[in-house]
């Protein structure tokens, strides 16, 4: 056979194999996307106008990026994912290091650590909300020990979006741990030993052995800790429900709100379709940060 | 590795073949007859309503086959609205409260029921009163099926113990404050009164001197004095009086509120509807040590003579896949759901003999504490008129969700009443115009 | 490791306890609030007067619909892993090792499509299951999951750490494409695959928005969402809700703890970390 026509066989294979996946995803997923698109320039705003529906263009748009609330909800998105991606990126991190280190009962540990992971996220929502009560709760009781009333956590408006994000953080953790923990499994035990010889302290270590070598895994995570940021409705409404007033309400919830608990589609789609370009933004804002990091 | 492929083919098969029976269809009904009703997930463990549906299957011969949405009331409705709009087939839907049922008739989810209703010898007008929800166009969509008042429990043992006499009606909100802060015992943990980080207790005397939630024109009109007086008095109450919990204290709480009512804190009285009754008769679910009593609703002064009513309505879906049984079903829920679920029905005027069906039930359960007498004196025969608990008109959810927001953040101290009140007037006019 | 135990050796494990039991506390606060009495579910854990009760389970074990659920959990997590694998390691086998025009467009497009958050397109999914008829059924929740690009991602960069020399001697061979793929690539794939099962089962166990979302009858719905019919009047059923989620947590448990060796070896292999 020819070299072209081998070429040529293999690309037909290669399209034989992406189909079914392609096919699916087209179907399932990107349709959908295309369809909110569209929604988003139509006037399906209440339960009567579902059917008989006009286009009106970019007014969708225009009410919703003139509404306070969606700006509100905005920042609180934005302050709940920094909030998150640092904490599993900094914890994530630094348990998976010391979990590295050989201790009695290591395995049985690990698995304490990934038990968060597995829960369901409204049952980590109930016991939050007594592990946290102001008054009767045993974080709270650590504080009044000490003389200090403590903070109120879910009900205060500058708390409960950040305690929210680390909650939610924290039940995400374990993927963190485990990713990181593969990675530091890679690092040659030569190269640890060579530092052991030269009395580097545990700091140095982590400083230029350690880092280095799992930078790349860092930012994989960062990248998909990122997407995952904005995956945060179930935990919101089962940790605060977007209150008190609205001092937790973020994009997700506004969205399902809109959509669901006043029929306006088309104002829920724009506000989808608006936050998503801000993700692929911020994305590639990171994807180009980690170039410049890489070519240093 | 052709066997991995056979094994992994059989267990698609296998798989798919549990998965082809878990997404069949219902399977073909044994009934001859069948209505389908949605309802929320709180009927479904609750024992009367099984009975019920069994009693109507015996005495009609139709099966009652159940829908009933996950989660709490609020997620209800929104599910129900949903499904609703995507053209469910399903034959009877409950609505509680007439915000919610006045949009799903604005989105005409329902049929008109005169002329069934009176084909079937029932003169509604006359049985129901004012309580029939009449439409603008002369007709009515849904018949109601129980009502729902406010009054005010009280724990008898913090009364006794502090030597205040049980609170009596008629009274006013002064005298219940007045009593409130008599009871108010912070060093053993007792409040003197509790009421909802909720609508409509955040304005509940405004509610009940019925001040209307839109102006003439359509606009909202929670610029009212009536409403910054109102809500400024129950912050004034809970923050500064300290009569009862803070809203930021019972956000803190972030607990089912019946909780605080009978476990977390001691309370001496709550402002409730009826309904409570339920739980502060059940032993198993809420133990408790201490017995309680019922006391009417305070008047909010000369023009506030009012206690604030809640309907619930049984409607039939346009759509519905069994119109008959529909019918046979709603006519019957409205005539008879009340006996069973132990609350106070929609007629216009009740009967001696319908009060203790009503009432005997509960006064039996609560094992004394409480008699027939008591709440029919303290529900019904208050001497007050009736307003509804609700907000009835355009966007009157997204009405609500605001003033429920801001309001909130006012009790916490985020913002003046000032700007509370401008904040809802603004959101509250952009929804409503973005409704029409 | 043969070395005397050291001072700082103990402290360190002590510690490391500590912070595990620290994790999971709320666990076992769970498993506590599941056998209380509603009243009493937000008491501390060893507060006194507490009323011990086995009915919250009675309840959930009674339910006469909790093995539908069980098992409509089960066949969505099961037929949905099915098919994800079979299109999956296919894509990712061509993606991965065959040329053809337009890779890495294509797959640049579906890595960018990952940045779109399920919650935004609830609605547009929502308007379009209903006019294709899957609403109500379990194919809502299976075939959007069949397509992740994650799962892709992360085989397709295994794929690519296998040795090209493996495909080569093949197809000296004269084997073909789907030869190589189902004998040298699925057996010598094994931690990624395993990492791809217990994923997508933890995932969908615990996927709460989509079945709420498109599942209306009792009978049809998944186990996390099915324990918000555990209502009372007022609000959740708490203590019973706890009670079913201990339950359901079960299997997942018993799959994580077993496989937690793979898991951690399929991440090491496979593309996640860099």
């Amino acid at each position: 056979m020819s070299k072209s026509g081998m070429m040529r066989r293999e690309e037909r294979i290669g399209y034989l194999f992406i189909a079914p996946f392609l096919i699916m995803f087209a179907v399932f997923k990107l349709y959908p996307m295309i369809y909110g698109f569209i929604v988003s320039f139509w006037d399906r705003n209440s339960e009567m106008k579902l059917m008989d529906t006009t286009f009106v263009g970019f007014d969708n748009y225009i009410s919703v990026l003139t509404n306070h609330s969606f700006w509100e909800a905005f920042g609180h998105s934005i302050v709940f994912s920094v909030i998150y991606i640092a904490f599993l990126m900094v914890f994530g991190f630094i348990l998976a290091v010391i979990l590295n280190r050989n201790f009695m009962g290591r395995t049985a540990v690990r698995t304490c650590f990934y038990i968060p992971y597995v829960t369901n996220m409204i049952a980590v929502g109930i016991v939050f909300k007594y592990l946290l009560n102001p008054s009767r709760g045993p974080v709270n009781a650590i504080f009044r020990m000490f003389g200090a009333d403590g903070p109120r956590w879910f009900s205060s408006p500058t708390l409960a979006l950040p305690t929210a994000a680390i909650v939610a953080a924290w039940a995400a953790l374990a993927f963190h741990i485990i990713t990181c923990l593969a990675a530091l499994q890679d690092i040659p035990q030569d190269v640890y030993e060579v530092a052991e010889i030269e009395g580097a302290t545990f700091m140095q270590k982590i400083r230029y052995i350690v880092l280095p070598f799992l930078t790349p895994t860092l930012f994989m995570l960062l990248t998909i800790t990122l997407i995952n940021s904005f995956r945060n409705y179930t935990a919101i409404v089962g940790l605060t429900g977007g209150g008190p007033g609205t001092s937790s309400k973020v994009v997700s919830l506004l969205i399902y709100d809109d959509a669901f608990n006043f029929m306006k589609f088309s104002i829920a789609s724009a506000e989808g379709v608006i936050f998503t370009l801000f993700i692929i933004i911020v994305n590639r804002i990171f994807t180009k940060a980690r170039s410049v990091w890489e070519s240093r | 590795m052709k066997r991995i492929i056979v094994a992994l083919l059989a267990m698609a098969m296998i798989c798919t073949s549990v998965f082809a029976m878990g997404s069949a269809e219902e399977p073909a009904s044994d009934y001859d007859r069948v209505v389908t009703t949605t309802v929320t997930a709180t009927y479904l463990n609750e024992t009367w309503f099984n009975t019920m549906n069994a009693d109507f299957e015996k005495e009609t011969g139709i099966h009652v086959e159940v829908i009933p949405v996950p989660g709490d009331e609020d997620e209800y409705k929104a599910k129900i609205n949903i499904d609703l709009m995507a053209g469910s087939d399903v034959d009877v839907v409950e609505t509680l409260g007439p915000k919610d049922f006045s949009r799903q008739v604005s989105a005409g989810f329902f049929m008109p029921l005169n002329d069934v209703v009176e084909a079937a010898g029932i003169d509604p007008y006359a049985l129901y009163g004012a309580n029939l929800p009449v439409e603008d166009d002369g007709n009515y969509y849904a018949l109601p099926f129980k009502q729902e008042m406010y009054c005010v429990f009280y724990n008898k043992a913090i009364f006794d113990e502090a030597g205040v006499p049980y609170p009596e009606g008629p009274w006013t909100w002064d005298e219940y404050v007045e009593t409130a802060q008599k009871l108010t015992d912070k060093s053993k943990g007792v409040y003197g009164s509790l009421m909802n980080a909720d609508l409509p207790w955040m304005y509940m005397p405004a509610q009940q001197l019925a001040i209307p939630f839109y102006k003439e024109d359509g606009t909202c009109n929670f610029d009212d004095p009536a409403f910054r007086e109102a809500a400024e008095w129950f912050k004034y109450i809970s923050n500064d009086l300290g009569v009862q919990p803070s809203v930021a204290e019972l956000e803190a709480e972030a607990a089912n509120w019946n909780y605080y009512a009978l476990e977390g804190y001691r309370l001496a009285m709550f402002p409730q509807g009826n309904w409570f009754t339920r739980l502060l008769n059940s032993q198993e679910d809420y133990p408790k040590d201490w017995n309680y009593g019922v006391a009417p609703l305070p008047s909010a002064g000369e023009n506030g003579n009012n206690n604030l009513v809640s309907l619930g309505y049984v409607a039939i879906n346009k759509n519905a896949a069994h119109p008959e049984e529909a019918l046979e079903y709603t006519l019957w829920i409205a005539e008879n759901q009340w006996k069973y679920e132990g609350g106070i029905p929609a007629f216009a005027t009740m009967t001696e003999e319908q009060q203790q069906l009503a009432f005997g039930s509960i006064a039996e359960a609560s094992h004394g504490q409480v008699t027939v007498d008591d709440l029919y004196q303290n529900l019904i025969n208050t001497g007050l008129g009736a307003v509804s608990s609700d907000i009835v008109g355009t966007a009157a959810a997204e009405y609500y969700n605001i003033v429920k927001e801001e309001l909130s953040s006012y009790n916490m101290d985020l913002q003046d009443i000032d700007t509370a009140i401008s904040n809802i007037v603004t959101r509250v006019n952009e929804a409503i115009a973005s409704a029409e | 490791m043969g070395k005397p135990l050291k001072k700082k050796d103990i402290v360190f494990t002590v510690v490391m306890w500590i912070l595990a039991i620290l994790m999971i506390y709320p666990f076992i606060m769970m498993v506590a609030i599941s056998f209380r009495p509603s009243g009493q579910a937000y008491m501390s854990l060893f507060a006194p007067g507490i009323l011990y009760t086995l009915r919250n389970y009675k309840e959930v074990l009674f339910h006469p619909n909790f093995f539908d659920w069980y098992r409509n959990t089960i066949v969505t997590v099961a037929v949905t892993i099915i098919i994800r694998l079979c299109i999956t390691i296919m894509a990712a086998y061509a993606f991965s090792r065959l040329r053809f025009r337009g890779k890495a467009a294509i797959l640049a497009f579906l890595v960018a499509t990952m940045m779109v958050p399920g919650e935004t397109t609830m609605v547009p999914r929502y308007l379009y299951f209903q006019q294709i008829h899957i609403l109500n059924t379990l194919w809502s929740i299976v075939l959007p999951e069949a397509s992740e690009v994650f799962y892709l991602i992360l085989l397709t960069e295994f794929f690519s750490s296998i040795p090209g020399d493996f495909t080569e001697a093949a197809s000296i061979d004269g084997a073909g494409h789907g030869t190589v793929l189902t004998r040298i690539f699925i057996p010598l794939s094994g931690p990624a695959i395993a990492t791809t099962i217990l994923f997508s089962f933890i995932n969908i166990w615990n996927n709460f928005l989509d079945p709420y979302l498109f599942i209306n009858r009792i009978s049809m719905q998944l186990i996390t969402p099915a324990l918000q019919f555990f209502q009372e009047q007022g609000g959740a059923n708490m203590p019973v809700q706890m009670a079913g989620s201990s339950l359901a947590l079960i299997p997942v448990i018993i799959l994580f703890v077993f496989t937690q060796k793979y898991f951690v070896q399929g991440v090491a292999s496979a593309g996640i970390k860099g």
